[in-house]
């Protein structure tokens, strides 16, 4: 029979013993530096004399080995390389480790204590660990971490078990009484809906749940580490619920009803309190017994309330933007896969096949049905944007002086979600505008008799596949003469120059353009409805001005549906097949002998419907060799341009197709003039041109001049 | 009554004696073995001579066959059902799940006082 005598015995036999392999296995490290199995097995030394230690009581012994065992962790995840400097101080703190077992665990002497302190200093030198001034070692046992916690908290803890969980030799009671040992469980609930009747009940099966509150000081993560062996598998979860909780009252309480609470609390279960409410007589009943009101009323109000609920239930889940990114772009690489296949069918012997082309119909529709929802996916509503704006209004209006009302339709629009974050700043812009420049102040108004207060108008709604977005206020409107006349000041046009409506309403999108005579704190700071323009133009939509002195102003922004594809129309220059927007297509014509006209200093101009247009020759600007050099017979596709109409020189039309885009800025580097590139039907890429851009390349900056034809 | 048995692996002979004299003491039959490899044999003697085990404690870092190791393949045996111990040195996480996730229903810190040893025993030993 053993004793405390013969268990001490033990461990210095097996100390002595580890202490002699220890010694070995260094000096051997010292030879072989690269053996990473004597590193291994000096480490399972060190740990073992370390657990023993902790065994007898020997706390010198066990934190001393701690240290030990802590280099040579490092050594084997390679952290620390092995040296002849280190092999001598670990020899070193063998020597100790002889020395100290031959001791009394409580009567080590002074000098040899002194000696393992220092030793214990030139290792955690060599950790690179600071030594604080005076670190005692071994003197107070294990070292308490942290202050201790003594605020209460109420932790809400949910236990659903695997119904086979006896089996992995965990007890759901040895939870439960875990817990109760933290702290006091003040409300427990066992859910026994699941167990079955007597005679198919089976004892190795978990049927129970539990919810439980708990008070307790101790800190979470104590409660965690209960459930440390059953977290993963089964449902645990532990709540922090201590703000909900006032002086030990469930804040909760509040909003519910008594019969939901003695449930809760475990005094009733689910089935009685089903009963008694069944007993209970609904304030319809009661009413239409009191002849108050008629029974198929309340069935019809109940039958909406229901329709209610069932609406405002309507699931939902939060997914990563990147995910739908991801999917959007598979699904569109699909589409083409799809189209190739098509392609590849109706050039072949195939192509006389009634099934497979039948087949390639339906696939063909399915893709775009997926395509389309997955693109739904990343819509929302515009109506948060336009609320937040509410506030705008209000502020800007009260520190202007003035009276503004804001007006919202079409709150329901959907837009892509990135088309949304960033048609936050141009809209803030617009709107401050329409404030500051538009809306008069209260007295003007009366004076023109208007309404003492002001009307700003949010619109959004759909038009020919395009979103359309809306900022109109009934103010005093855009004044063009004072804009030719502060463009001639500016040297935007020359003086005396007969600008159109549409040029001159351009003018208000140039750089530096401003017409308020003051710089008020809100607008008119240099970040004018240039930045506007620009930053609809990168979402690839269009702003317009429509304005009367007097009545007020409108701007209309364009977007499209969506910034992940692009309705495009191909066309051949040279050997290349590049890709127009469709939605900036006007038309494409065959040029007629003599409509090609060369203005000294101005280029190639083209007549389009009585307009002379300016011709950019797209191989020229591009740099690509064209078949076809004479306009007469090319082809040239009328566009919209930034501000104007443009016609562009290609050699042909093939024909439509949906372009999914693919970044060029991301995967090499924005050009002027491109907006991406997409893959076509048989596998060549094609450039999808920035009708923007192009008018940029084509002249230059000095688009503000030359819009004066 | 008949005692429980269980089995000890650790290949600390310091921490072996101690579990057997606490254990016996409590009137547990006690098995020892010095590693995992040992642990398996001691089983498969067991199973051989038709002793029933009700619970087995196992050290983690052990040569020849590690804790872990050893877990897995009492799984994969007549004994998977026998609930089996972890013995961790501090009470770091990363022991424990990987412990855990081998098939452990619980852990022990070392060093542990007799009494916690016999507390955690009697959970899981009825």
């Amino acid at each position: 029979m053993l004793n405390k005598n013969g268990l001490y015995h033990i461990f210095v036999e097996e100390s002595r013993e580890l202490i002699a392999t220890l010694e070995n296995d260094l000096l051997e490290c010292e030879k072989d530096m690269q053996n990473t199995e004597t590193i291994n097995r000096l480490f399972r030394s060190v740990h073992t004399l370390k657990g023993s230690a902790g065994m007898v009581d020997f706390p010198l012994l066990s934190e001393f080995s701690h240290e030990i065992e802590n280099i040579l962790a490092r050594l084997r995840t390679g952290d620390l390389s092995i040296s002849h400097k280190l092999v001598s101080i670990l020899l070193n703190a063998v020597d100790i480790l002889k020395r100290l077992i031959e001791q009394e665990p409580t009567a080590v002497p002074e000098d040899l204590y002194r000696e393992t302190r220092n030793i214990t200093d030139a290792l955690r030198r060599y950790r690179g660990v600071e030594i604080p001034a005076e670190a005692p070692l071994g003197a107070s046992g294990k070292a308490k971490e942290g202050k201790p916690e003594t605020e209460e908290h109420y932790f809400s803890i949910v236990m659903k078990f695997r119904p086979d969980i006896y089996t992995s030799g965990t007890d759901p009671l040895l939870l439960l009484k875990d817990l109760w040992e933290l702290g006091d469980i003040i409300r427990i609930r066992c859910d026994t809906n699941a167990v079955p009747p007597l005679e198919v009940i089976q004892p190795d099966i978990c049927y129970l749940s539990w919810d439980i509150v708990l008070r307790t000081q101790r800190p979470l993560s104590a409660i965690e580490d209960i459930f440390i062996f059953v977290r993963d598998d089964n449902t645990i979860v532990i709540e922090d619920v201590s703000s909900r909780f006032k002086d030990g009252v469930d804040l909760l309480y509040a909003e519910k009803k008594l019969g939901e609470i003695l449930e809760e609390e475990g005094f009733v279960d689910q089935r009685d309190l089903e009963e008694a409410i069944k007993e209970q007589k609904r304030a319809g009943e009661i009413l239409v017994e009191k002849k108050k009101v008629a029974s198929n009323i309340i069935d019809e109000v109940l039958r909406r309330q229901q329709r209610s609920k069932e609406l405002s239930q309507s699931s939902s889940i939060r997914v990563d933007t990147g995910k739908l990114d991801k999917l959007v772009n598979l699904v569109g690489e699909m589409v083409i896969g799809v189209a190739r296949m098509a392609q590849i069918v109706q050039s072949g012997p195939l192509s006389r096949n009634r099934d497979m082309n039948d087949t390639l119909d339906h696939l063909e529709r399915i893709s775009r049905d997926v395509q389309e929802q997955v693109m739904r996916v990343r819509m929302i509503p515009i109506e948060a944007t336009f609320r937040k704006f509410q506030r705008v209004v209000r502020d800007i209006a009260t520190e202007l002086g003035k009276k503004v009302s804001l007006h919202m339709t079409g709150t329901e629009t959907e837009l892509d979600k990135t088309v949304i974050e960033l048609i936050d700043d141009p809209l803030m812009h617009l709107i401050r505008n329409a404030i500051d420049h538009g809306i008069e102040l209260p007295d003007e108004r009366l004076k023109a008799s208007k309404p003492m207060e002001g009307s700003l108008w949010l619109r959004a709604y759909h038009q020919e596949g395009k979103i359309v977005l809306e900022v109109e206020d009934d103010g005093r409107g855009i004044d063009l003469n004072r804009v030719v006349h502060k463009a001639v000041q500016m040297g935007l046009v020359p003086p005396g120059s007969d600008l159109s409506e549409s040029d001159a309403y351009a003018l208000l999108f140039t750089p530096g353009f401003s017409t308020a005579e003051r710089v008020t704190e809100l607008s008119g700071r240099g970040v004018g409805l240039d930045v506007v323009k620009r930053n609809i133009e990168s979402l690839r939509g269009s702003i317009e001005v429509y304005s009367e002195k007097g009545t007020g102003t409108l701007f209309r922004i364009k977007l499209p549906l969506t910034l992940a594809i692009i309705d495009g129309m191909r066309v051949a220059v040279g050997s290349e097949i590049l890709t127009i927007p469709l939605l900036s297509i006007v038309e494409a014509i065959r040029p007629g002998s003599g409509s090609i006209k060369t203005i000294e200093g101005k280029g190639e101009l083209i007549e389009f419907r009585g307009e002379y247009l300016p011709l950019i020759r797209l191989y020229e600007i591009l740099g690509f060799e064209a078949a076809i050099t004479d306009p007469e017979e090319a082809i040239v596709v009328i566009i919209e341009g930034g501000n104007r109409l443009l016609a562009l020189m290609v050699d042909d039309v093939i024909g439509q197709h949906q372009a999914v885009i693919k970044s060029i800025d991301k995967n090499f580097r924005r050009i002027e003039g491109i907006l991406g590139a997409t893959i076509l039907g048989d596998g060549r890429v094609s450039l999808i041109l920035d009708m923007n851009g192009i008018e940029l390349l084509a002249f230059g900056k000095r688009r503000g001049t030359e819009a004066a034809t | 009554m008949s005692s429980k048995t269980i089995m000890i692996v650790d290949d600390s002979a310091t921490l072996r004696a101690s579990v057997n004299f606490v254990l016996t003491e409590a009137n547990y039959t006690v098995i020892q073995a010095k590693d995992g490899l040992d642990g398996l044999a001691k089983l498969r003697d067991l199973q051989a001579s038709g002793t029933k085990i009700d619970m087995i404690i196992t050290d983690i870092n052990m040569p020849n066959l590690d804790g872990i190791g050893f877990i897995k393949e009492v799984k994969n045996s007549d004994y998977r059902y026998v609930p089996i111990l972890v013995l961790t040195t501090e009470a770091e996480n990363a022991k424990k799940m990987e412990g855990k996730a081998a098939g452990a229903a619980g852990w022990l810190v070392k060093p542990f006082k007799p009494e916690q040893l016999l507390w955690v025993v009697k959970k899981f030993v009825r």
